[in-house]
């Protein structure tokens, strides 16, 4: 059940609109001795609020449900733990689809195909431009089964320490931050908030590209170890007095950094 | 009974209610009907034996958190449940909704309303066939009325007579009856026919019973 942030519910005056937050309020109490909650909470995707109900319990009463079976739950697990393994936190449609072949009971590439559409429409997966990624209800349903099964994916963001399934890594200490907090951030300060690097939107550009190169070429480590040693030579050579001009290296460096460290794990 | 176990006892009979109102939450997704006995095995054993109040607490429960009902179908000597809203209200279908599957079961529905009595298979698949709902040729698509919405009890799908007479009826199934007005039915055929309600006298006297 997931709806939008609209009008509100009205009281039995017609005159008084009831808070949404007091009638979500409300319902949790309710529902709460069911192990249920509705959430209010951000979808970074579309950027938009939204409205989330969850259930808390994972046991042989939630297990009895007779939507899927079980093999389409393993298909799901696969799914998202693929996924989170991934940086970029998105896999193409044929990866995804490709995923039934490590499944010993396998289910069809067509029986993937209509799972991998419903899920889209149950907003448990997102498909953009025929990438996968996780939707705004497995971001908040598997939290715990993340931290659990996958604590090394999980990262905290800098700023709200909550976690960050979808957002942005800073190109020099690699510190993640919600899109939507950076953003909040850089309306005050234009400087990353973990490293006080001056932010420029060129390095999320560059960062993004620079991801692309290192899944793409084999060559690239080489070639990079090559001009890092003639950098290294050359930057201890420079007097620059050049402030910007440094910065500007300072980042390219980093940003090579990044990818070879990414390139080596 | 000591107080401790007084209160001990109140909280055995409340879980089981919950876990029963749980259960019965989780399973009613599908609309298969749930067998009692399932139901039953989410109730402590202390209060196995006194399990028609639990589910009395149990239906109160669905009804006030979820303005669900649990409605008893009998079903030769099992006893069934099927859950269907208290009241009828507006909302937004689901998105994933099949709604091809949704006209399908409507216009189903509807041809046994007005025909008056159950029908025969054959005049269904030509029905559906000529309404555009499903091609005569679709044999597999016919699963969905013989098998899916037989299972869900929208329709009952029954052998009449004998021997070389015999032949498979549709009718409407208990959660047809419980979940759609027949009124509601009536009212949009007149409307697609531009006529009044009352104009189809035999079909509107069966929605005045």
């Amino acid at each position: 059940m997931l709806i939008l942030i609209s009008s509100c519910g009205r009281s039995k005056k017609e005159s008084e609109p009831i808070l949404l937050k007091n009638c979500i309020q409300e319902i949790n109490d309710v529902i709460r001795p069911y192990q249920q909650s509705i959430k209010v909470t951000y979808n970074e995707s579309t950027n938009e609020e939204v409205v989330i109900f969850l259930t808390h319990a994972w046991d042989s009463i939630s297990e009895s449900q007779k939507i899927f079976t079980a093999k389409e739950l393993d298909y799901f697990r696969l799914l998202i733990e693929e996924i989170m393994s991934i940086d970029v936190r998105e896999i193409t449609g044929i990866h995804a689809i490709n995923l039934v072949n490590k499944m010993g009971q396998k289910i069809s590439m067509l029986q993937a195909e209509n799972l991998l559409a419903k899920w889209c429409k149950m907003y448990y997966l997102e498909k953009i431009q025929n990438k996968y990624r996780l939707g705004v209800r497995t971001i908040n349903e598997f939290e715990d089964y993340f931290e659990k099964y996958m604590p090394d994916v999980m990262k905290d963001c800098y700023i709200c320490k909550k976690n960050v399934f979808w957002g942005a890594n800073c190109i020099a200490c690699e510190k993640a931050i919600h899109t939507r907090c950076l953003n909040q951030y850089l309306e005050k300060i234009k400087k990353w908030p973990c490293c006080k690097l001056d932010f420029s939107p060129d390095q999320l550009k560059q960062l993004n590209e620079s991801q692309r190169m290192t899944q793409i070429t084999q060559t690239f480590e080489d070639t990079q170890s090559i001009e890092e040693r003639s950098e290294n030579s050359t930057a201890s050579n420079v007097e620059n007095d050049n402030t910007e001009e440094m910065e500007r290296s300072q980042n390219t460096d980093n940003i090579r950094r990044l990818s070879r460290k990414r390139k080596r794990e | 009974m000591s107080r401790q176990s007084q209160t001990e006892s109140t909280r055995l009979f409340d879980n089981s209610v919950r876990q029963c109102v749980r259960y019965v939450f989780c399973r009613e997704a599908d609309k298969i009907p749930i067998k009692r006995s399932e139901i039953l095995e989410q109730i402590a054993p202390e209060y196995r034996k006194k399990s028609k109040n639990v589910l009395v607490e149990v239906e109160k429960e669905l009804k006030r958190v979820y303005g669900y009902k649990l409605v008893e179908i009998k079903d030769k000597d099992k006893i069934l449940y099927i859950v269907v809203l208290d009241e009828a209200c507006e909302s937004p279908p689901s998105r994933t909704t099949d709604l091809l599957q949704k006209r399908i079961l409507s216009g189903a529905l509807t041809h046994i309303f007005m025909s008056g009595r159950p029908v025969k298979e054959d005049d269904m698949w030509s029905f559906l066939d000529k309404s555009g709902l499903l091609a005569e040729d679709n044999i597999s698509g016919r699963k969905l009325l013989t098998q899916q919405f037989t299972k869900q009890l929208y329709l009952s799908y029954s052998k009449m007579g004998e021997g070389e007479l015999a032949r498979y009826t549709f009718d409407w199934g208990p959660r047809a009856n419980h979940e759609l007005p027949k009124k509601f039915i009536l009212q949009k055929v007149a409307v697609a026919f531009g006529t009044d309600p009352a104009c189809w006298s035999e079909q509107y006297k069966r929605t005045l019973q």
